[in-house]
């Protein structure tokens, strides 16, 4: 609807801050590595210490690419929700794509030892538990999706999706009621978050399903468009409602539900970005929206990483708490100044 | 593809009674509830259209089903001379544009970009617009003097100004019919009849089809070209003048509360 080009100094100022949020992101951390440093090994790959080497591209520079993947991932997929439903409210939460992947993690992590007569495995390998969470959150979908087919209304759909996620969490309560400590300790540490656990490879797998989620949204950014007047003037628009329905709904899955998969349960980031970006930017138009949302989910995702490792200490928070402390007062200072929540 | 459209042009001209909508044996409800039956009508090009009946008759049913928002349960529909039901959503979206009473979803989009929404059936897969879209959605603006909205966001948007920039919108989608549903309503008596007119005067300038529902029977009459009285068996259409004749106002609603006269095109309260 409206010239890219218009917005072309504001996106290269964008790309220029989530430049400068990385080289911070990963200049800051418990080890105190000196700034230039940084840079050097990055830019020049010279190798002044083998352990500062090692913390950069073992441990740093994935958490940080982790952190722009969640951000970007987790925004867009809100961006596609609040959209589809038309509800200013509505967040990758909602379609209980979150809460599957818990009941994944949490089967994984807890079921396991109730189900084999209270023999413990010794430790479950982050990869497995990345699958498992995906599965979780597969297979909730496709209960959504299952219902949503007999479903024509978009509204009831939200409500479905809020009924699976209750029941998830209810059975992941059951779990925990059940479970020793340990393990509920471990499932604790995942619903905390953590952008640190990604190894390149699996990092590289994240990237390919987030990229195919960004594909699918892009395609679907002319009926996201239309369907800002409704579904009911989308259709007389031309759009094939019950297509693009699921394209988006499959987008937001493979985009949300792969970052909890890997990243846990990271919250808020998908209902504010998205809100955040549409005041700045003020537009509705997706074409913009789309990688606006992108680089902001991505350089906040970063600051809040920044601000959660608590520079120079060896201590680093869970960064869902992070994102919520960020997030909450966003979202309430949008709506006491705009007295409404629009979209 | 052009050549078609200059033989389309020159049909048009030659004969301005082309056909637009016809609507034969048609009934409209829902699975469990047919509301009303034996609809027959021809629109034709250029003509506005009023549809009244009263409360519950089906008015909006019988715009929603030649929408094709929802389906007839028995009867068949042609627009321009295709059958409805064959037609699919992106044909349909350059045959038939429509304004609906419920509310658009977004009250954050800016009037020129909901104007510009009306192109989407003829732009490329991401949405881009040419000239020929620029130049169409600056025609609508001119036309109805929007020009001092185009910024605005829709919340900004008294309900009279809202209206008219839907009805911009179904105007930007280029289409032979648009299909209008209680146009007036939430309107005080100024701007229902600014809305009404304005719509008269669509029609005659462009020589599109404009079918719409109102419960302003009396303005309606006054009006337009062609009207189609809703009953649940017995519908009328024709000409206001030929209609009131008839007498199909007469019993439209329970004479010991209103009564229609005939002579003023009125309908006065039984005392």
């Amino acid at each position: 609807m409206e010239k890219l080009s218009k917005y072309r100094i504001s996106f290269l100022l964008l790309l220029l801050v989530l430049v400068l949020c990385f080289v911070l992101n990963i200049s800051l951390g418990s080890v105190s590595i000196p700034f230039k440093n940084t840079l050097g090994e990055l830019f020049l790959g010279s190798i002044k210490n083998e352990s500062w080497h090692y913390i950069l591209w073992n441990y740093r520079i994935p958490k940080a690419f982790t952190a722009i993947l969640a951000g970007g991932a987790l925004s867009l997929s809100g961006l596609l929700m609040q959209t589809l439903f038309r509800n200013p409210l509505a967040g990758p939460f909602v379609l209980g794509i979150s809460s599957g992947a818990s009941l994944g993690a949490a089967l994984l992590i807890m079921g396991a030892s109730i189900f084999s007569g209270f023999v413990s495995f010794e430790r479950i390998p982050s990869f497995s538990l990345a699958i498992g969470a995906s599965l979780g959150s597969f297979l909730v979908l496709l209960a959504v999706l299952t219902v949503a087919s007999r479903v024509k209304d978009t509204m009831a759909l939200l409500i479905i999706g809020l009924m699976f996620g209750s029941i998830t969490a209810a059975i992941v309560s059951i779990l925990s009621y059940f479970t020793s400590s340990e393990e509920l300790q471990r499932y604790v540490y995942w619903s905390f978050g953590s952008l640190g656990d990604l190894s390149w490879s699996q990092l590289s797998l994240l990237a390919g399903i987030v990229l195919i989620g960004i594909l699918l949204s892009i395609a679907s950014i002319k009926a996201l468009n239309s369907l800002l007047l409704g579904e009911n003037y989308a259709q007389s628009l031309g759009v094939q409602l019950k297509k693009s329905r699921y394209i988006i709904i499959v987008a937001t899955a493979l985009l949300a539900g792969s970052v909890t998969a890997f990243a846990g349960p990271i919250a808020f980031v998908g209902l504010a970005v998205p809100h955040l970006t549409r005041q700045i930017f003020n537009t509705t138009d997706h074409k913009i929206l789309v990688p606006a949302v992108l680089l902001y989910g991505a350089i906040l995702m970063l600051l809040c990483d920044t601000v959660a490792q608590l520079p120079s200490s060896a201590n680093v928070l869970p960064i869902n708490a992070i994102t919520s402390i960020i997030g909450a007062p966003v979202v309430i200072w949008l709506l006491t100044r705009k007295r409404r929540m629009l979209f | 593809m052009a050549l078609n459209k200059k033989k389309k042009d020159v049909i048009l001209s030659s004969n301005s009674q082309h056909i637009t909508i016809a609507a034969k044996d048609l009934s409209i409800g829902y699975k469990n509830l047919r509301v009303a039956s034996d609809i027959n009508f021809n629109s034709h090009s250029g003509e506005l259209i009023g549809i009244v009946g009263v409360n519950g008759i089906g008015k909006s049913t019988l715009l929603r089903t030649l929408g094709k928002i929802q389906t007839p349960l028995s009867g068949s529909i042609l627009i321009n001379n295709n059958a409805l039901n064959i037609l699919d959503n992106s044909a349909l979206a350059s045959e038939i544009s429509i304004v609906l009473t419920e509310a658009i979803a977004s009250k954050n989009l800016r009037v020129l970009e909901l104007i510009a929404l009306g192109r989407q059936p003829y732009t490329n897969w991401i949405g881009t617009l040419n000239k020929h879209d620029k130049s169409k959605i600056s025609e609508v603006i001119q036309m109805l003097q929007l020009e001092d909205l185009v910024h605005k966001k829709c919340y900004e948007l008294s309900d009279g100004q809202l209206q008219r920039v839907l009805i911009a919108r179904a105007l930007a989608q280029d289409t032979s019919i648009i299909l209008l549903d209680e146009p007036t309503t939430h309107l005080d008596l100024y701007h229902k009849v600014q809305i009404l007119k304005l719509l008269k005067s669509i029609t005659e300038k462009t020589k599109k089809t404009i079918l719409f529902t109102s419960h302003e029977i009396e303005m309606v009459i006054q009006l337009s070209d062609q009207m189609l009285v809703l009953k649940e068996t017995d519908s009328s259409f024709g000409k206001p003048s030929q209609l009131i004749k008839q007498g199909a106002f007469d019993n439209l609603f329970p004479s010991d509360t209103v009564s229609f006269d005939a002579d003023t095109g009125t309908f006065r309260i039984s005392k």
